[in-house]
């Protein structure tokens, strides 16, 4: 990952009130050698839909006029242990506490975990997702809000092979409330 | 007196300086000077409209390039956000299908 995007827009910060707060997570930037930010607001998003285009930027701009706000801080470090996985715990504990969010998978790993929460929604789609994601050395917490189908959200980055995770009508797997590997927490 | 005495004394007549009246010239003076001044003030105006209308197009059109800028930023946000929201689902997606999961459906917690 060459990318270096570290993008503070000022309107970032005028989040609609359900933006979870991420500012716990921008400590962890600072030993990071790659790093990830995103902040969209609904003003953004609205540019986003805007934008027009055929195929993949009208399935974009069809996703954006969905979603309200878009959270991400990813970070890759040179080695295990430059950051704070405890931090990075207590904040999805702290989502957790909050009860606006269920968790539907959480994987625990011996040197990390991976866990994705979502939001209530209606009309059969999430209100929000968040993935919390600690590895020895990448950290990543996206977070989407809106009521959004998630098939929208793979089809712009569906990668060949991989069992489809979505809203689809076939229940193979329902977990409730939710669904936990072989390493569970 | 002959016909041509009166002719002469009409000719006369007619050939006589006659003083202007008084303030004729500041009075020619003046209203061409108005004349000039109010073609002034006409290009005076229309080279400000032109100037309003260019800033005003141009304000407009940085407006546009702004918005447009910002729009492309927020796309490529958008993209990169996408992308990795797509790696960690591929990667619990993985992890779940080694251990027989194939799909999860969300809408057990929409309402």
């Amino acid at each position: 990952m060459k990318r270096l995007w570290v993008i503070w827009p000022a309107t970032a910060l005028a989040l609609l009130a359900q933006a979870i707060d991420f500012s716990v997570l921008d400590k962890l930037a600072g030993k990071a050698k790659e790093s990830a930010v995103v902040n969209l607001g609904p003003e953004q998003l609205s540019l986003v839909a805007g934008l027009g285009g055929k195929g993949g930027a009208e399935k974009l701009g069809d996703l954006a006029k969905e979603l309200r706000a878009v959270q991400v801080r990813s970070f890759e470090y040179d080695a295990p242990g430059m950051y704070d996985m405890e931090l990075v715990r207590s904040f999805r504990d702290k989502v957790k506490a909050s009860g606006e969010w269920t968790s539907v998978v959480s994987v625990k790993e011996k040197d990390g975990f991976t866990e994705i929460l979502v939001k209530k929604g209606t009309q059969g789609k999430p209100g929000g997702l968040l993935i919390v994601a600690a590895e020895p050395k990448e950290v990543s917490v996206v977070h989407v809000e809106g009521l959004f189908d998630l098939s929208a959200l793979r089809g712009l980055g569906v990668l060949p092979g991989v069992p489809s995770l979505g809203a689809g009508p076939k229940k193979e797997a329902a977990p409730s409330p939710a669904p936990k590997s072989g390493k569970q927490e | 007196m002959t016909e041509w005495d009166n002719f002469e004394d009409h000719l006369r007549a007619s050939l006589r300086r006659v003083e202007a009246p008084a303030g004729l010239q500041e009075r020619i003076l003046h209203a061409a000077r108005l004349r000039r001044l109010r073609r002034q003030l006409w290009l005076r105006a229309a080279a400000v409209l032109l100037l309003v209308i260019s800033a005003a197009a141009y304000g407009v059109f940085w407006r546009l390039q702004v918005r447009a800028r910002q729009a492309e930023q927020a796309r490529r946000q958008l993209e990169l956000a996408i992308q990795i929201t797509n790696r960690r689902l591929s990667q619990v997606e993985q992890q779940l299908s080694s251990i027989g999961v194939k799909t999860i459906r969300f809408e057990e917690v929409s309402q």
